[in-house]
């Protein structure tokens, strides 16, 4: 099976990809749901000790309509995350007390749903490559009108010490005018 | 202020520029913010790209000017033009994509077909059927007058406004000081983010002309986290902050500087290969606010505003300057749409702009650790004044009462400097070019 790669996304190998089997699927879909579980919670350091590599890379890039599909290829691009370990332990540190965040006191609520799971063998023993489909329904409390965040998840696990990892996640967001005044939660 | 009132007073009456006070109507309004297209956004030059981003013949990006969808093109004999997006025939948009390279738009209603220059090329089917009746001449693209000023496209479709250079007045040379501080000037990296806010325009433009307290009120948590707690105690913070100046320009522009604390080395965040070329482009007066800034946050008049400082969540990484554009899209009176770019000089090294890219993105997007903690402020300010008793209040600027003793009269910089970020002279000076503007009728 050959995953086909969306625009923008890091260079997916052509060669075809081997489902994993039946009993490392459920324990990545058991990643997935804690980890929805955890964000909900606004357990977010939690997720970074527990569940997330030293040497994560974490970015959402923008996205626009052009014709015919067609990208205009450009050295860099501009995004809502470039994250690496240390701004990600900047966001959940500034989260965790109500004294250093505005964005999330009182906390706002958030729903993650996470849904077609596909996972796949990887790089080397104990990789995996995983895409899902997420939901996260938010509300602040200065706007009653709720936000739907849609989004794919491409990502690539490691399994360290038989705890699986979180190595990088690329998301391509479904919106072009995010229609949110921020952005304070991790997806 | 009631709206009966202002409608038979004076929309003069909203900002009391003697006594520092704004009605909060000019906020939540829809009448003042239809007037405030006709009377304000009509006429000034906007923001609606940087010259990198269409670099090539035939290269074209969509924008807004006001509550109108424009195209940004460059045609084949490398002239820039920005045209309503509208098909003169029967007014569909032309392009809805948001970025691409062609010579020619075709509309998708009757397939009728212009140049990226503004000329009907082709009214497809039709053109036997007019029978040689209709003059074409009548069916340009509807064009806007277009301006540079080191690299940033500005536009306007009034034919009276004065020329670009007069409009941004003493503000080029601080400009020059960002986007020209080096002979290849910045480029912009990658396309622009926009999300929505529930919040007026105004508020993102004042707080950028700037606001200096709720850099602290609000910041304080995550700038203690970047510099550290211990080795910079909130104390000197706040003295860093208070000290730099505001400046009020002519026409509305706004903007502060903050220098780095005792110590820091000069240049601090900026490409290091390039302070030779920063020493050379620059005058003397520009390097001397430059080397030690830390921070820069303007506004030019009514809606583009940009931010610029060091920023590193690491030890081991090195503190890269971001340089963060912005404009403050008015789509209702309590909605802003912001468009964000970042912008690096062209000449740096390619690790510097990672770094720096990497460091705006992290804090003034839509996500960014700046950013998301101001949107709630917003969102709150919008909240309480949005009411029937909310709105009959004022927005205090009184600080000016104070402040106006301070002006600096050696300033190294054009327009009126204030000794202090806290002195809302640059902030007020945005509100006086407003009631400026609205009082002008037809």
């Amino acid at each position: 099976m050959t995953m086909t790669a969306a625009q923008g996304e890091p260079k997916v190998s052509t060669q075809p990809r081997r489902e994993v089997d039946d009993s490392t699927y459920r324990r990545i879909l058991t990643f997935m749901y804690d980890e929805a579980d955890l964000f909900d919670a606004h357990r977010y350091q939690d997720w970074l000790q527990q569940m997330v590599s030293e040497d994560i890379r974490y970015d959402m890039p923008v996205r626009q309509f052009h014709e015919g599909g067609v990208t205009r290829q450009r050295p860099r691009q501009n995004g809502y995350f470039a994250d690496d370990y240390h701004s990600l332990l900047a966001r959940v540190t500034l989260w965790s007390k109500p004294g250093t965040t505005t964005a999330e006191n009182p906390p706002t609520f958030t729903r993650h749903f996470v849904t077609n799971v596909r996972a796949f063998e990887g790089e080397g023993a104990g990789s995996y490559a995983v895409s899902s489909h997420v939901l996260v329904f938010r509300v602040r409390p200065t706007e009653p009108t709720p936000h739907l965040f849609s989004g794919r998840r491409s990502d690539s696990l490691r399994e360290v010490d038989d705890q699986l990892r979180l190595v990088s996640r690329f998301i391509e967001m479904d919106e072009h005018v995010l229609m949110a005044a921020n952005l304070s939660y991790l997806i | 202020m009631k709206i009966e009132d202002w409608r038979t007073a004076n929309l003069g009456d909203l900002v009391d520029p003697e006594m520092g006070w704004v009605s909060r109507e000019i906020f939540v309004s829809p009448e003042i913010h239809r007037l405030e297209m006709e009377r304000l956004f009509l006429r000034s030059w906007l923001f609606v790209g940087h010259e990198s981003e269409v670099p090539r013949p035939g290269d074209y990006v969509t924008r807004q000017m006001g509550d109108d969808p424009v195209i940004v093109a460059r045609d084949k004999d490398d002239r820039l033009h920005v045209f309503l997006n509208a098909c003169p025939h029967r007014g569909a948009m032309l392009c809805r994509a948001d970025e691409g390279n062609k010579m020619a738009f075709q509309c998708a209603y009757h397939g009728w077909t212009f140049g990226n220059d503004g000329a009907l090329v082709t009214v497809a089917d039709q053109f036997d059927d007019y029978r040689g009746r209709v003059d074409f001449n009548d069916y340009r693209l509807v064009e806007a007058r277009v301006g540079t000023y080191a690299g940033c496209i500005f536009a306007t479709f009034d034919d009276e406004l004065m020329d670009l250079d007069s409009y941004l007045g003493d503000s080029r040379w601080y400009i020059d000081m960002f986007f020209a501080k080096t002979p290849g000037g910045v480029e912009v990296l990658g396309a622009p983010l926009r999300w929505q806010a529930q919040k007026n325009w105004k508020y993102g433009a004042v707080n950028f002309a700037a606001d200096g307290p709720h850099a602290l009120a609000v910041h304080g948590p995550v700038t203690q986290y970047i510099v550290g707690g211990e080795t910079f105690p909130r104390e000197e913070l706040l003295r860093i902050a208070k000290t730099g100046p505001a400046i009020r320009m002519d026409n509305g522009h706004g903007g502060i500087f903050i220098d780095g604390p005792e110590g820091a080395p000069p240049w601090f965040g900026f490409d290091p290969e390039l302070v030779e070329t920063y020493r050379r482009t620059l005058n003397e007066n520009q390097i001397k606010l430059m080397e030690h800034m830390f921070n820069g946050v303007f506004t030019i008049f009514p809606n583009m505003s940009w931010v610029h400082f060091p920023i590193s969540f690491s030890e081991q990484q090195y503190p890269a300057m971001f340089f963060n554009l912005r404009t403050w899209q008015p789509t209702a009176a309590d909605r802003t749409q912001i468009w964000n770019w970042f912008l690096v000089d062209k000449e740096a090294a390619d690790w510097y702009k990672e770094a720096s890219l990497r460091a705006g993105v992290q804090t003034f997007t839509a996500a960014g650790t700046f950013d998301q903690d101001d949107a709630e402020a917003w969102a709150a300010i919008n909240n309480g004044s949005k009411g029937t008793i909310g709105r009959r209040q004022r927005s205090s600027y009184q600080m000016i009462l104070a402040s106006e003793e301070d002006h600096i009269a050696d300033f190294p910089g054009p327009g009126r400097a204030y000794a202090s970020t806290y002195s809302e002279m640059s902030e007020f000076g945005i509100f006086l070019e407003w009631r400026k503007r609205m009082m002008q009728a037809g």
